[in-house]
């Protein structure tokens, strides 16, 4: 029996969680026990108030029947997380490297299952990771608008943000692969290959073939095509606005710069980013904003 | 008086040989502990790259078999201790981290396994024409997928192919320029993590060069990042 759909091409919050439950935390245990031969390695023998590393689950197990004390790691203390604040709100490009791979699913499952053992109360740590996580998403959000057919970089995003955005970034990044080849299947072989059948599912991100032609040949900086493409918007013309701004877009991925990179050539990309939504009379693009907001909070609903 | 000095004595000597057996047993085990933790991260590994490959993976016969064997030896643990009688607090605690654990490497077997068997059922009559896919199977696998293929074939036949005319009766056409057999598309794009540095830059085949440094995170087609996959360089995400 195959994997249930749902779980096809991505991973469920609940396996990113259940993934993150192998990784260490210390905890300072209330009783002794053996230690305790698994399959994958030993619990060691416990006694109380020495400190021991144990796999989170064992963690949560022995917290829930209160045998032990978990030490929250440091990254989760509020001093830390207020930096991380700031850090991630500093700088809209990049993701800091402050928080740990697992850091959403472990800081859910201390949360959750030892609220008592954090050193501040639990409420204003909670806030501090959705707070986090908001600044985070937003940054994502910006970065997806580049997303082009070769590669997209986005180092130190933690493993369930990426599974938050990882259906609808390979989708589109498949959908634009396809175009492209058939784009230049097409000019190899001089012959039309109607593109369209394949993209008529595909909402978002089928950009209409001649802006894609346009933005290959006159290659406009960015900043010219994106001014165009307001001015056009304002002008109520709809359909030309998206067209140029899509195109806009394309010529900037084209220039082979991915939004959130650590190269940081792209950072004349975000503070365009407002333009989309301050413009009453850009109906499609607020949709495709909406669309992703809806994606986003699917995923974190589900979460 | 003096049995109770005794029995004292007794207790404390049991105590020191009961320390020193646990450190002596876990110095020597520690070898061993270093494999199991190395063995379940690769079964993690394992499912994650199956469950993010476009392609089918070779099937991991030592790891699994390994894997298998472990978990029946717990069962047996636990058989062993249950039937024994002495379920006292201490020993129960102790089972319910065996079986916990039991049904976490149960639950990553058995998703690896789904992983391939959705690729196995998308992609059969490629595997079936194809010797250096079927290497990468195991023997149930193998046979799942010959009966599968057989089957399909004999239903189609059956229920519709059998009116058609002779020439459009293949089910792996390929006229038209159009396959009509499945294959995993290389040019898919993956998730990927770098373990450590890769010297040099990566070329993407379209102007676009990329460094491998570690940490870094990126999605791309996984034709072009297949080869550091493949040596552990960088891994699925």
């Amino acid at each position: 029996m195959a994997i249930p759909p749902k779980q096809v091409g991505t991973f469920i919050p609940a396996e990113i969680s259940f993934l993150a439950e192998n990784s260490l935390l210390t905890i300072i245990p209330r009783q002794a026990m053996e230690s305790i031969e698994l399959i994958g390695g030993t619990i060691p023998s416990m006694r109380p108030m020495r400190r021991i590393e144990v796999p989170i689950w064992v963690a949560v197990l022995l917290k829930k029947q209160s045998r032990c004390n978990i030490v929250p790691p440091n990254w989760l203390s509020e001093e830390n997380l207020k930096i991380t604040y700031d850090a991630e709100a500093a700088n809209m490009t990049r993701f800091s490297a402050n928080l740990p791979w697992e850091w959403v699913e472990v800081g859910e499952l201390i949360l959750g299952s030892a609220p008592d053992d954090l050193s501040s109360p639990p409420h204003v740590i909670r806030n501090l990771l959705r707070d986090i996580r908001e600044v985070r998403q937003a940054k994502a959000r910006a970065g997806l608008k580049n997303l082009n057919d070769s590669y997209l970089q986005l180092d130190n995003v933690g493993a369930m943000e990426l599974n938050e955005i990882r259906s609808f970034v390979t989708m589109a990044m498949n959908q634009l692969r396809i175009m492209q080849g058939t784009r230049e299947g097409a000019e190899r072989q001089d012959v039309d290959v109607e593109p369209d059948d394949q993209d008529d599912d595909d909402d978002d991100d089928d950009l209409p073939r001649e802006s894609y032609d346009d933005s290959m040949l006159t290659a406009k900086s960015y900043q010219d095509s994106s001014d165009t493409a307001r001015n056009n918007s304002r002008q109520g013309s709809e359909f030309a606005g998206t067209e140029d701004e899509r195109a806009s877009i394309n010529s900037h991925t084209f220039g082979g710069v991915p939004h959130i990179s650590t190269q940081n050539k792209s950072r004349s990309a975000l503070p365009q980013a407002p333009s989309y939504t301050d413009d009453d009379d850009d109906g499609e693009n607020e949709d495709n904003d909406m669309e992703m907001d809806e994606t986003y909070l699917n995923a974190v609903n589900s979460n | 008086m003096t049995d109770e000095r005794d029995l004292e004595i007794d207790d404390l000597i049991n105590n020191l040989d009961k320390e020193y057996y646990s450190a002596h047993r876990t110095a020597n085990s520690a070898n061993l502990t270093t494999h199991k933790s190395r063995d379940l991260k690769s079964l993690v590994r394992l499912w994650i790259s199956e469950r993010t490959c476009p392609d089918i993976l070779p099937y991991a016969h030592d790891l699994l078999d390994t894997m298998l064997d472990r978990v029946r030896e717990q069962v047996e643990v636990i058989e062993v201790n249950t039937t024994s009688g002495d379920a006292g607090g201490g020993a129960k605690l102790k089972l319910l981290f065996v079986e916990t654990e039991i049904e976490r490497v149960k639950f990553l077997v058995r998703g690896y396994l789904r992983a391939r068997i959705l690729k196995i059922d998308k992609y059969y009559t490629h595997i079936l024409n194809n010797l250096d896919m079927q290497t990468r199977l195991s023997q149930s696998e193998l046979r799942y997928t010959k009966r599968r293929g057989n089957q399909l074939k004999r239903y189609y036949d059956l229920r519709f192919l059998s009116a058609l005319p002779p020439s459009l009766q293949r089910l792996d056409d390929t006229a038209g320029g159009l396959q009509m057999v499945d294959a995993p598309d290389l040019d898919e794009v993956v998730f990927v993590r770098v373990l450590r540095d890769v010297p040099g830059e990566v070329d993407l085949g379209n102007d676009d060069k990329i460094e491998l440094r570690t940490g870094n995170i990126y999605v791309l087609p996984y034709k072009v990042i297949r080869r550091y996959v493949d040596n552990g360089d960088v891994q699925l995400v």
